[in-house]
């Protein structure tokens, strides 16, 4: 399996504590990076379609209030493996976080 | 034309299934954040219109490689002794015209590796009488570097040398060049320093420069040994610099070796003995038509100065490209070249046409790599 891309694994991470449907992801992205990464649409679907076809994520059962609703619109939901992924690579992150304190290096933020 | 419908024209940049299962989505989506910030409209398009230019060149070009490849490898691999013979040939085909292009490339297209090269030229004593061409002797060599459609001259004689002291005794071939022969080509010593005047001086202290070839050879490209003095012709010398990698100046053959001539009075004064090559760089603003008439005027002067050596003796100047040959060579290594190219494609041919022959593939597979 090719590893996951940053784009990725923002998306499972959307993902992580609700179901979500395209725009919603988006949002959610902008949010968990304080808008450091706003995916365009096109971007967005690419990823997603290869998330679908690894089994990583799936469509969800789940409809919005009537309101809001649209035929067109779909949810989207974390699969098992999409969940062990995720933890798979938080984990190889935390190690290279550990490695890289250990080394000195002071994270900078813009 | 409203948003959406335009958006859908950009989703077809994309390949089909994918517009099939998100395209209705993916406009809904981007409807909505036209809708929320108006402001950055312009923007979204941009982004957006290369995202999907980018993707789809993606799916489309590459992933249709990739099935094309694989495709290949199954069928090669039912077919292994045809595969064989498309290899052998494609690679005698593209060998060739690959081989025959770095020699063109060399002798053709590739400019000589020296500091304007197309300004330097080789100067020789012309028998006016009898046509025939002789070297330099070191007096007249003295007044040629004077003469003003000239920038620098510089002068050369190959010899060789015995290396004796550490290491078995070795014979090698090298040459005693003028002080400023490598600033005349434009070549730098890599380590260590150029020859400088006074080691162009008679009774000065002896100096050597090494080509990095030999000095990784015979000294194992220890840099301990620049200042060090070796035996050379049972005299020490010191070595004083090592020249770049690849360094070579084909007239010389394979010196590996140079040492500066250190003219003496006597070698000075000399008109009788002719036996320095003399490499010389022309002003850029004299063309050589003009640098010939000055030289030809000189050695006129000289003759009826010194009619007992210089009579009857005249200047032949060939450039130094023409003198490496690549002008003899051109016309070969085109046609060459050329014919090497029409090999490529008789190959190219011949293969298309055992393709033809064979039924390369079961036409059963091809509706399904069309539909993927």
């Amino acid at each position: 399996m090719t590893p996951l891309t940053p784009l990725s694994l923002q998306v499972l991470l959307a993902l992580a504590d609700d179901d979500r449907h395209g725009y919603a992801i988006i949002k959610e992205i902008a949010r968990q990076t304080q808008g450091k990464l706003q995916p365009g649409t096109g971007a967005l679907y690419t990823s997603i379609q290869r998330l679908v076809e690894e089994r990583l994520i799936e469509i969800s059962h789940r409809r919005a209030a009537a309101d809001e609703d649209d035929p067109r619109r779909r949810y989207y939901k974390l699969t098992n493996d999409g969940r062990a992924a995720l933890a798979a690579e938080t984990a190889r992150l935390t190690e290279l976080i550990a490695v890289a304190r250990k080394k000195k290096i002071v994270p900078r933020f813009a | 034309m409203t948003s959406p419908t335009l958006y859908q024209y950009l989703l077809r940049l994309l390949p089909k299934h994918m517009r099939r299962n998100y395209g209705s989505e993916m406009t809904l989506v981007f409807t909505e954040r036209l809708q929320e910030r108006p402001g950055a409209r312009p923007m979204l398009w941009i982004g957006e219109t290369a995202t999907l230019v980018r993707t789809g060149f993606r799916a489309r070009v590459l992933d249709n490689l990739m099935l094309d490849l694989r495709a290949a490898a199954r069928l090669y691999k039912r077919n292994p002794g045809f595969a064989l013979l498309a290899f052998l040939m494609l690679s005698v085909g593209i060998g060739g015209a690959t081989a025959m292009y770095s020699m063109l490339n060399a002798w053709v297209l590739d400019p000589l590796p020296y500091r304007d090269g197309s300004h330097l030229v080789l100067l020789e004593t012309k028998d006016l009488k009898r046509g025939w061409t002789d070297n330099v002797s070191a007096a007249d060599f003295a007044d040629w570097q004077r003469d003003p459609s000239l920038e620098e001259a510089t002068a050369w004689s190959t010899t060789g040398f015995n290396l004796t002291g550490s290491g078995d005794p070795e014979r090698l071939l090298g040459a005693r060049v003028g002080g400023n022969f490598f600033r005349l080509l434009g070549i730098a010593p890599a380590l260590g320093r150029d020859f400088v005047g006074d080691d162009d001086q008679p009774g000065a202290q002896r100096t050597a420069i090494l080509t990095h070839e030999y000095w990784q050879g015979r000294f194992l490209g220890d840099p301990s040994l620049l200042g060090k003095t070796i035996e050379l012709d049972n005299e020490p010398a010191t070595v004083v610099g090592i020249l770049p990698e690849h360094f070579q100046f084909p007239l010389m053959g394979r010196a590996n070796l140079f040492m500066p001539l250190a003219l003496g009075v006597n070698e000075r004064a000399d008109r009788t003995t002719r036996w320095l090559a003399v490499l010389a760089r022309r002003k850029s603003s004299v063309p050589p038509q003009r640098m010939q008439q000055s030289l030809d005027s000189l050695t006129r002067s000289l003759a009826e100065k010194y009619p007992g050596t210089n009579a009857g003796k005249g200047v032949y100047s060939t450039t130094l490209a023409e003198e490496i040959g690549r002008h003899q060579g051109n016309e070969v290594v085109v046609a060459v070249f050329g014919i090497m190219i029409l090999v490529l494609l008789v190959v190219c041919s011949n293969i298309a046409g055992l393709m033809l022959a064979k039924p390369s593939m079961p036409s059963s597979s091809w509706p399904v790599r069309r539909a993927a």
